[in-house]
């Protein structure tokens, strides 16, 4: 039996007929949008009658039409994870209630091993139509299909790869939204969604991979606590909960969902925080605001962002990330334009160039070029190799090369653009020979 | 035609089960007066219903009831009960019945409503109606039967143990 138009399945219309008991029992219909819906009488007595509906994408269908799939699983392994349950009361529409299809009772439910090919006429087999079917612009219904379409449909060119509007626009809308899939999968999961300019229609592969790569940098880095040091890579305990996976492209102007490989089923485990600082991050447009935000992360997420919003601006199209988190039944969303990531790289570059601190070093001078303007300083346990700072120049010129030396060295954290690797730059900013008098 | 198919359906009583809700063994007994009723069926079925292609013939079928015996409410059509109007009209006045024991089987594992349902069978005459083989558009052996004006139908089936 169908819901009335106004209930929260929408208007909904009759398609296929599976079971006839006086009226449809077990049936597909459609919504607005065309989207399948399969429903089966699930309960009844002498006042109320309960029906299950759920959503199936146009592959389910067919292999459901073709004995490939059961009506136990398909109500039970609903590809939305969810299936409704319209309720009746003495023949008319009472209510629709929602709930996750792995915790329907069995009482309500069609037997484990019912095909519709064990109960329907044999359909006609047109698998290769189907496939075909994606090539075009148009959407069939397979059984709609007779042997000259088939072949018509055939004949149409069509590069092998190309994948219908109608097609990307149906799967856009049978994609899971993010907090659900977070809810299901126990896992921090996102989107992260590319919208092309209108000049442009590509994704540069290199910008993507770039992306790609800084998301997971910038996560890691804020999953660290705000108050860890800058030295060392970030620790293989704290990275595991942040590594992320790509989990697949979705149809979109170009669109990944990710999520992280551990799931937080005991609570956030740094994975859940990082995702959730990076969207206030990209939510930020004011400067003394991100100034702030980035005060209260790791140092080192400071120069990921920067690397993030760098790669941003290189794929030339508005970034839209949202992101669910178990727990949390809404989505967090934000956005930045291309213009809008160049603009907070230029500000973040010109906040890095600052040094992170200064350090007093005792060591040895091993060697100096004032040609190339470079030292090395080292002791037993440590070594610094760098640049030495225009002002220094003339005391280090009157210092003796494999004397014991006191130094203050300038230390900048920066990243290799080419592997996201960290590395510090040293800079020598005062020198005083060990017998001589503490540098200032 | 008709009187044909009545010497038939007395032959063929003895091959039905249980009892029904008059507390009878096997399907009542039809009178030989009812062979010459004209073709009459409830003022509610729209022109042209039953089809031209329902047929007058003795099948034995089977529906799924609630009570044991059965009783009148287990063979309402949905025209009766005011429900599923947006169904083909004749249709809606029409009775499904399968033409299989297994095709009844079938039903209760396909559709959880029916689980608890029992199965009943009966024998239609052109006494009772005329029924149709409907299972082209739908699930196989699903005949559709339109029962005759006035007839107490639950009496005509009996629940299989």
């Amino acid at each position: 039996m169908l819901p009335p138009p106004s209930s929260p399945l929408g208007p909904l219309k009759l398609d296929k007929v599976f079971i006839e008991y006086d009226s449809p029992q077990l049936f597909t219909c459609k919504d607005a949008t065309g989207s399948h819906f399969l429903a089966v009488h699930a309960f009844e007595d002498e006042r109320s009658d309960q029906w299950i509906y759920v959503r199936l994408s146009t592959r389910r269908l067919r292999q459901l039409k073709q004995g490939h799939l059961d009506l136990y699983d398909a109500f039970r392994k609903a590809e939305s994870g969810h299936i409704d349950i319209v309720y009746f009361k003495n023949g008319f529409f009472d209510r629709i209630e929602t709930t996750r299809s792995d915790k329907i009772q069995n009482e309500i439910m069609p037997e484990r091993h019912t095909f519709l090919t064990s109960i329907i006429k044999p359909i006609q087999k047109v698998d290769s139509a189907s496939n075909y079917a994606t090539l075009s612009n148009e959407s069939y219904e397979f059984e709609d299909l007779d042997a000259g379409r088939v072949l018509a449909i055939a004949s149409e060119s069509a590069p092998m790869w190309e994948i219908s509007p109608v097609v990307i626009d149906y799967l856009k809308r049978m994609r899971t939204p993010v907090h659900v899939a977070a809810e299901r999968s126990h896992r921090v999961v996102a989107d992260i969604v590319l919208k092309q300019a209108e000049s442009a229609a590509n994704v540069p592969l290199a910008a993507l991979g770039a992306l790609l790569a800084t998301t997971q940098r910038l996560v890691d880095a804020l999953g660290q606590p705000p108050s860890g040091g800058m030295r060392g890579p970030i620790g293989s305990a704290l990275a595991q909960w942040t590594k992320l996976d790509a989990v697949a492209p979705f149809p979109s102007s170009f669109g990944i969902r990710i999520e992280t490989r551990e799931t937080s089923m005991f609570g956030d485990t740094g994975g859940q925080r990082a995702v959730e600082l990076m969207v206030s991050l990209i939510a930020i447009r004011d400067e003394s605001v991100l100034r702030a935000a980035l005060e209260n992360v790791h140092k080192r997420a400071l120069l990921h962002y920067k690397m993030f919003v760098k790669a941003v601006a290189k794929t030339g199209s508005d970034l839209n990330f949202s992101a669910g988190v178990p727990g949390t039944p809404s989505i967090l969303e934000a956005s930045m334009r291309a213009n809008e990531a160049e603009a907070v790289y230029q500000w973040l570059d010109s906040v890095v160039q600052k040094d992170d601190a200064d350090i007093t070093f005792e060591g040895r001078l091993v060697g100096v070029s004032l040609k190339s303007r470079t030292f090395l300083l080292e002791n037993e346990k440590e070594s610094y190799e760098g640049r030495i700072a225009e002002e220094c120049l003339k005391e280090v010129d009157q210092k003796r090369v494999n004397m014991m030396h006191v130094a203050i060295i300038g230390v900048r954290t920066e990243l290799n653009e080419a592997t996201g690797e960290e590395y510090q730059r040293y800079t020598l900013k005062k020198i005083s020979a060990l017998d001589d008098e503490q540098p200032q | 035609m008709a009187g044909k198919d009545i010497g038939a359906l007395t032959s063929l009583a003895d091959g039905t089960m249980a009892k029904n809700s008059e507390g009878q063994t096997g399907l009542p007994s039809i009178g030989t007066e009812l062979v010459q009723l004209p073709d009459s069926y409830e003022d509610y079925l729209p022109l042209g219903c039953p089809p031209d292609s329902a047929q007058k013939i003795q099948k034995v079928v089977y529906r799924l009831v609630r009570n044991d015996p059965p009783t009148a409410h287990d063979f309402r059509t949905a025209h009766e009960l005011n429900n599923h109007k947006d169904k083909d009209p004749c249709q809606r006045c029409s009775l499904s019945v399968s033409g299989s024991l297994d095709a009844s089987k079938e039903l209760r594992r396909f559709v959880p409503a029916f689980k608890d349902r029992k199965i009943s069978s009966g024998v239609i005459t052109p006494l009772v109606g005329v029924i149709m083989d409907t299972s082209e558009k739908v699930q196989d052996d699903h005949w559709s039967w339109w029962p005759r004006k006035g007839l107490p139908r639950h009496t005509y089936f009996a629940v299989i143990p």
